[in-house]
């Protein structure tokens, strides 16, 4: 853990050098229409089906939309991805599983740090339903492994302007954890049964459900006012609820960001610029 | 310069996280169990002694099988040595809906018909009672028998769907006879939404079938509540007429349920030999070497409280006798033809 806390500060102050005089100044309303794709390497183990782990590959699809200014941070977020996982014990008959993964989140930050800090922290809240699914091949009658929570949750982001390459970057990171979701699991003996699912859900919290989305980004502004961004994305979730589940997926994703203009920006003041 | 290091600490920096993310999501999922036979085995036991429902009904101790075997596994035997002691743990269980499935075998007990006559001879049924004029209506295979007085209908699994529309056919084209009968000899069960479906069309008003409850806890006692399952009338046309049920010791898991249910309706009769049995809902596991292991886990009994895990005994108790059967006739069959004469 040290190890890891030393990382990030070293990634964040390493940049100290490189920050820009514009990082400074006011920053400029913006709104984004965002796309996303992506690959993804999967974890899964839930005991409730395996005492195995799985693991794979897969792919990643976001759209949502993003607004930012000095104040605040508002994202909206909807994903999904599907992977392919294999047991590490691979005889050839029922080593396969599939893993899905969707979800929505909707998140406001406001900012805490200072205007003049080359830091830009915002913190804030979130709503979110989320959902990890596995499709067991091996198993008879309890093959749909899920754990869907849906909740609030608390979120940060940090971003950071730099140049490098000769080029200005915002370097940026963002961690949402779960306070308190509403969540849904198998029965004790992985059975779907629909007339007990909703007798299944329950108020959960750290103790039963860690959850967090972490994700790493770069972006490059363009010319056109749209972005490139590319995300590292850690998504890991441990819900002891009923059994126990553990899902973590990395992810690596390439966004654009298109540019929405406000309506407000008129012609004439353009022109008159 | 400066510049130019400053570059590559973060992109190393970022590198490492990333290592550091993987290393730390390996230390959160754990590892996996040891896959040794030792393992495995204890796993299984630890599995089966949680999760199974039926020790004190079958008066099982499960606590004894393991200490009997556990001790005898070594690490150095192999995967079928390994196999045959839990396919042996798994027998003494006596249950047609607990396997061992592994790449080179499928372990069973299906004493539940082995020890038992079969009752039922498909090729005589076949060549003196439904001869050609008998109609293949989706699953169900249905004829009139006694000059039209009878309806016949045969389902042979309830693996294979009945439609709505097949059933109400089959309904329709019986309803001004005196009596059906349904044969589910050697049906060895399958989905419970064919049970429902076809009691459905027996039924005029909503009927409490049976009731289930299931294993929710690794205690001996940790089982839910148990749950009433109604079923409710369905189709156009109802049958509400005598009914003869003929059961043989193939009749399994869902055929049970089926009896169970129908044996609530004050028309219907059972007529044969006891169902099977099989009234747990089977789930399954997998081992930490990828096998995987499948055992009941819930009881179901009749409205009645009448544990159906070993079977439904018959109304009237029927054998198909050797000399019947030599002169080519069905026993169970005549038995019901008179009944409903």
């Amino acid at each position: 853990m040290k190890y890891f806390i030393i990382i990030i500060i070293s990634v964040l102050y390493s940049t100290d050098t490189l920050a820009q005089q514009f990082m400074a100044e006011a920053m400029p309303r913006q709104k984004f229409f965002t796309t996303t794709l992506g690959l993804t390497w999967q974890t899964r183990k839930d005991n409730l089906f395996s005492p195995l782990s799985y693991t794979g590959y897969g792919a990643e699809l976001h759209v949502g939309f993003e607004r930012i200014n000095d104040q605040w941070f508002k994202q909206f977020d909807l994903w999904g991805n599907v992977n392919r996982l294999q047991s590490r014990i691979d005889n050839g008959y029922n080593s396969l599983a599939y893993g899905f993964r969707y979800g929505a989140i909707y998140t406001v930050n406001k900012r805490i740090a200072p205007n003049q800090s080359k830091f830009k922290l915002y913190v804030g809240g979130s709503v979110f339903h989320t959902s990890s699914m596995g499709y067991y091949e091996g198993n008879v009658n309890n093959i749909f492994s899920f754990n869907i929570p849906t909740g609030i949750a608390a979120s940060g982001f940090l971003s950071r302007d730099l140049r490098l390459f000769r080029r200005n970057w915002s370097l940026s990171t963002q961690l949402t954890m779960p306070i308190l979701s509403y969540n849904a699991r198998p029965t004790y003996l992985g059975f779907v049964e629909e007339e007990n699912f909703l007798e299944d859900f329950g108020i959960v919290s750290f103790n039963k459900l860690l959850y967090f989305d972490w994700r790493w980004q770069i972006d490059l502004p363009l010319s056109n006012g749209n972005r490139l961004r590319a995300i590292y994305r850690w998504d890991y979730m441990d819900d002891r609820h009923v059994g126990r589940l553990r899902v973590g997926t990395q992810t690596f994703l390439i966004q654009s960001l298109f540019n929405i203009p406000f309506r407000k920006v008129k012609p004439e003041n353009k022109s008159n610029q | 310069m400066k510049k130019n290091i400053t570059q590559m600490i973060v992109i190393a920096g970022l590198i490492s996280l990333l290592s550091t993310i993987t290393a730390c999501e390996k230390a959160l999922v754990g590892t996996d169990p040891k896959n040794t036979p030792t393992e495995n085995v204890r796993f299984f036991w630890s599995t089966i002694n949680e999760k199974y429902p039926f020790f004190d009904y079958k008066k099982i101790n499960w606590d004894s099988i393991g200490k009997v075997w556990i001790p005898r596994v070594r690490d150095t035997m192999n995967d079928a040595t390994v196999f045959r002691i839990i396919d042996t743990m798994l027998f003494q269980l006596k249950d047609g809906h607990t396997n061992l499935f592994g790449a080179f075998n499928l372990s069973r007990n299906w004493q539940w018909y082995l020890d038992y006559p079969d009752n039922f001879n498909a090729y005589l049924l076949e060549r003196n009672y439904l001869g050609n004029d008998y109609r293949l209506t989706g699953a169900l295979t249905n004829r009139f028998l006694d000059s039209n007085r009878i309806g016949y209908i045969r389902y042979s699994s309830f693996s294979s769907t009945i439609s709505d529309f097949a059933i109400d056919v089959v309904i329709n084209r019986f309803q001004n006879t005196k009596g059906i009968i349904i044969d589910v000899r050697s049906n060895g069960g399958g989905s419970i939404s064919n049970v429902d479906k076809f009691v459905s069309r027996f039924i005029d008003k909503k009927l409490l079938a049976y009731k289930e409850s299931y294993k929710n806890g690794p205690g001996r006692n940790d089982f839910t509540e148990a749950k009433d399952n109604f079923i409710e009338p369905e189709g156009d046309k109802k049958y509400l007429k005598p009914v003869i049920i003929l059961t043989n010791r193939r009749c399994y898991s869902a055929t049970t349920l089926f009896v169970a249910s129908m044996l609530n309706l004050p028309n219907v009769k059972v007529i044969g030999d006891w169902t099977g049995g099989g009234g747990g809902i089977p789930t399954s596991t997998q081992l930490p070497n990828g096998w995987t292991v499948r055992y009941s886990s819930s009881v179901t009994t009749t409205p009645q409280g009448f544990n159906i895990e070993n079977g439904i005994p018959p109304t009237i108790r029927q054998d198909m006798t050797k000399n019947d059967e030599a002169a080519g006739v069905d026993s169970i069959l005549e038995r019901a033809l008179k009944e409903l004469k």
